[in-house]
């Protein structure tokens, strides 16, 4: 790597992470998206402390309040009430904690079980690798959003049960993006020079092969939470989600579909939430894979 | 050619039948009977209990069920429904025609909007036009199926009250369902007014397709725009251009034949994200279709309902997916040692 023509004797060679780190910070819009998570991440710890009211207070005298810009509005409830008077903003900072939270947390235990999943039957050949294959084929074609619904009709509904859905959910897909990555390395000359020298399975493995799938693993994950939050939201949004009292964004927007005539802003400001999280993720996704692409390509 | 399509065709049969012990095992975990989970009948008399032992062979052992099961679904016997107690095969088929009706137009206009806008997006890389078309399809993406639709009925349904916001066609109208395509059906009727027929029908049709259409729309535009750029890049693009061909004799001649191949294997791929949003939409909009009756079937615990319904869906993607390897596979031989089937 180091130029010979260089004046310079030393010369500083960004490791690859700094490398993608400085194509990533090159890219506004993936920046914002950055930030945003960065934010969501923060309301999600301290939401008890930054939340104006409890999610579940009931104000009576300040049913269906507009939010504040609203003529009719009140600064006390910063984006209006809903048709209990209970708070939405203080509601959505909790549901910061189940869609968002939840969604990370199921995200991280799917790319661990999927991605070991994935090693398997990557680096295995012939009969053990057709039959992981096969299983995967097969939970892959169950629609995921199917896959959740048929957990939670078998073990019921708790945000436990949503999350185990959304993770089964999730592993097929984590478990194809590595098996495909391992197999698009294995075959490449760096990896059977490698072998040559007598390293054996792990060894490939874990010196060879992993440093170069890692970013591929990095991205789908990234991308994974974003459907994680669209999958929490959705059954959320059918009523098989995440039970009554708690806060969450689906459900949220579902209670508001019923005063969509008088209070549409209960609609609007749960959806907005969850686009603006999906977008923030997605542009993180994005700038990731455009970073590791140019960074190490 | 044939040893591949015939070797995949095998590997068809196998993931199917993975699928079926999958619910098979769904049906045993699932709280309650299992000879009522599995046919239907609640309470079953002395009679049909020895009948339904006879035909799931529940006195043998696991691998007895499992089998019989097989043949009895794929004979379509289904079992009944909990809730209405008709044979779910029916209901299926007169639920599955509105699904694969909002399915194809939707499809339809996926296609239509995103070939174009991902072929604008890889000809001018790093250019405004890129970075709008990737914009709007990041942005796309991102919003959720289920508030875009609220939000159609919201604005054009209710407050501009343009479009109706549910159902396929106004009641006034009607028509007898005999293929289940509401358009095809009120060609068939011998309604007086089939004109009005059709414009009702359309209108009903505007919000579910526009809002089904959207997220696979920018994936087949992203998708596109990598498999285009991918093909311009290659060296006999260079070797055209430095031949002097025009850029559009290459694009349309040369790139996007070659970019076609990995479009389609990308897309068949999507083909349980499509399901899925349809599923929500067609709950949204009260479209009858599949969708709505499996939504039903879970709040009413219909478990043979909900079980048919994943062994269709799940089916249906496992033969596209298979059909389309076949497809490429016979026009590529390029894909054929990569599709031997054993990686």
């Amino acid at each position: 790597m180091a130029r010979a023509n260089s004046i310079y004797q030393e010369e500083s060679i960004p490791s690859p992470i700094q490398q993608i780190w400085r194509y990533f910070i090159s890219y506004p819009v993936a920046v914002i998206g950055l930030w945003v998570f960065v934010i969501l991440l923060i309301a999600a710890v301290i939401a008890p402390f930054i939340a104006p009211y409890s999610p579940h207070f009931q104000h009576t005298d300040a049913l269906l309040l507009p939010p504040s810009w609203h003529p009719d509005g009140q600064v006390a409830y910063f984006l209006g009430t809903d048709d209990l008077g209970r708070d939405i903003f203080s509601n959505l900072l909790y549901g910061v904690r189940t869609t968002f939270g939840s969604s990370m947390l199921v995200t991280l235990i799917a790319a661990f079980f999927g991605i070991i999943l994935g090693i398997l039957s990557g680096m295995s050949k012939g009969l053990k690798s057709s039959i992981l294959n096969h299983i995967l084929d097969a939970t892959l074609a169950i629609p995921s959003l199917l896959l959740a619904i048929v957990l939670v009709a078998i073990s019921g509904q708790s945000l436990t049960n949503v999350m185990m859905a959304v993770c089964i959910a999730l592993i097929p897909q984590f478990m194809r993006a590595t098996h495909t990555a391992v197999q698009y390395e294995l075959p490449r000359e760096y990896v059977v020079a490698a072998k040559l020298d007598g390293a054996n399975q792990v060894q490939v493995f874990f010196h060879v092969i992993l440093p170069n799938i890692l970013n591929a693993l990095v991205v789908q994950t990234t991308l994974a939470i974003s459907v994680a939050i669209i999958d929490i939201a959705t059954l959320g949004f059918l009523r098989i989600g995440v039970p009554a009292p708690t806060s969450e964004w689906g459900t949220m927007l579902a209670d508001g579909v019923d005063l969509i005539f008088i209070a549409p802003w209960n609609v609007t400001i749960p959806g907005l939430a969850i686009f603006v999280s999906v977008l923030a993720i997605n542009l993180v996704g994005y700038g990731l894979q455009r970073a590791v692409k140019e960074g190490l390509g | 050619m044939w040893f591949f399509i015939i070797r995949r065709f095998n590997l068809f049969i196998l993931t199917v039948a993975i699928l079926y012990f999958l619910v098979f095992l769904m049906m045993q975990a699932l709280p309650g009977d299992f000879a009522t989970n599995i046919s239907g009948i609640q309470h079953p008399t002395s009679g049909q209990l020895s009948e339904l032992n006879n035909a799931y062979q529940l006195d043998k052992s696991w691998f007895n069920q499992y089998i019989s099961f097989i043949d009895q679904r794929i004979h379509g016997e289904f079992g009944v429904s909990f809730t209405t107690a008709q044979p779910i095969w029916q209901e299926i088929l007169t639920f599955l025609p509105a699904t694969i009706e909002l399915c194809l137009y939707a499809t339809t206009i996926a296609l239509l909007i995103g070939f174009p806008l991902g072929i604008i997006a890889a000809v001018q890389p790093q250019k405004p036009a890129d970075f709008t078309v990737l914009g709007l399809s990041l942005v796309g993406y991102s919003i959720p199926v289920f508030w875009l639709g609220v939000s159609a009925i919201m604005y054009f349904g209710l407050e501009l009250q343009w479009l109706p916001v549910a159902g396929r066609l106004n009641l006034l109208y009607q028509v007898p369902p005999i293929t289940g395509f509401t358009l095809i059906d009120i060609w068939l009727s011998d309604l007086q007014y089939k004109q009005l027929a059709y414009r009702d029908a359309f209108a009903h049709l505007i919000m579910p397709t526009l809002t089904l259409a959207l997220i696979p729309a920018t994936m087949v535009t992203r998708i596109t725009r990598t498999a285009v750029r991918e093909e311009l890049n290659a060296n006999y693009i260079k070797a055209f251009q430095s031949r002097g061909l025009s850029p559009s004799t290459i694009i349309y001649r040369h790139a996007l034949p070659n970019a076609l191949q990995p479009i389609l294997s990308q897309l068949s791929l999507q083909l349980s994200t499509l399901l899925t949003s349809a599923m929500v939409t067609e709950v949204i909009f009260s479209w009858p279709g599949i969708g709505n009756w499996l939504i039903d079937a879970i709040y009413q615990r219909d478990y043979p309902v909900i079980s048919a319904g994943i062994l269709i869906c799940a089916g249906f993607i496992i033969l596209v997916s298979v059909l389309t390897d076949i497809m490429l596979i016979a026009t590529t031989p390029k894909r054929r040692s990569a599709v031997d089937g054993s990686r």
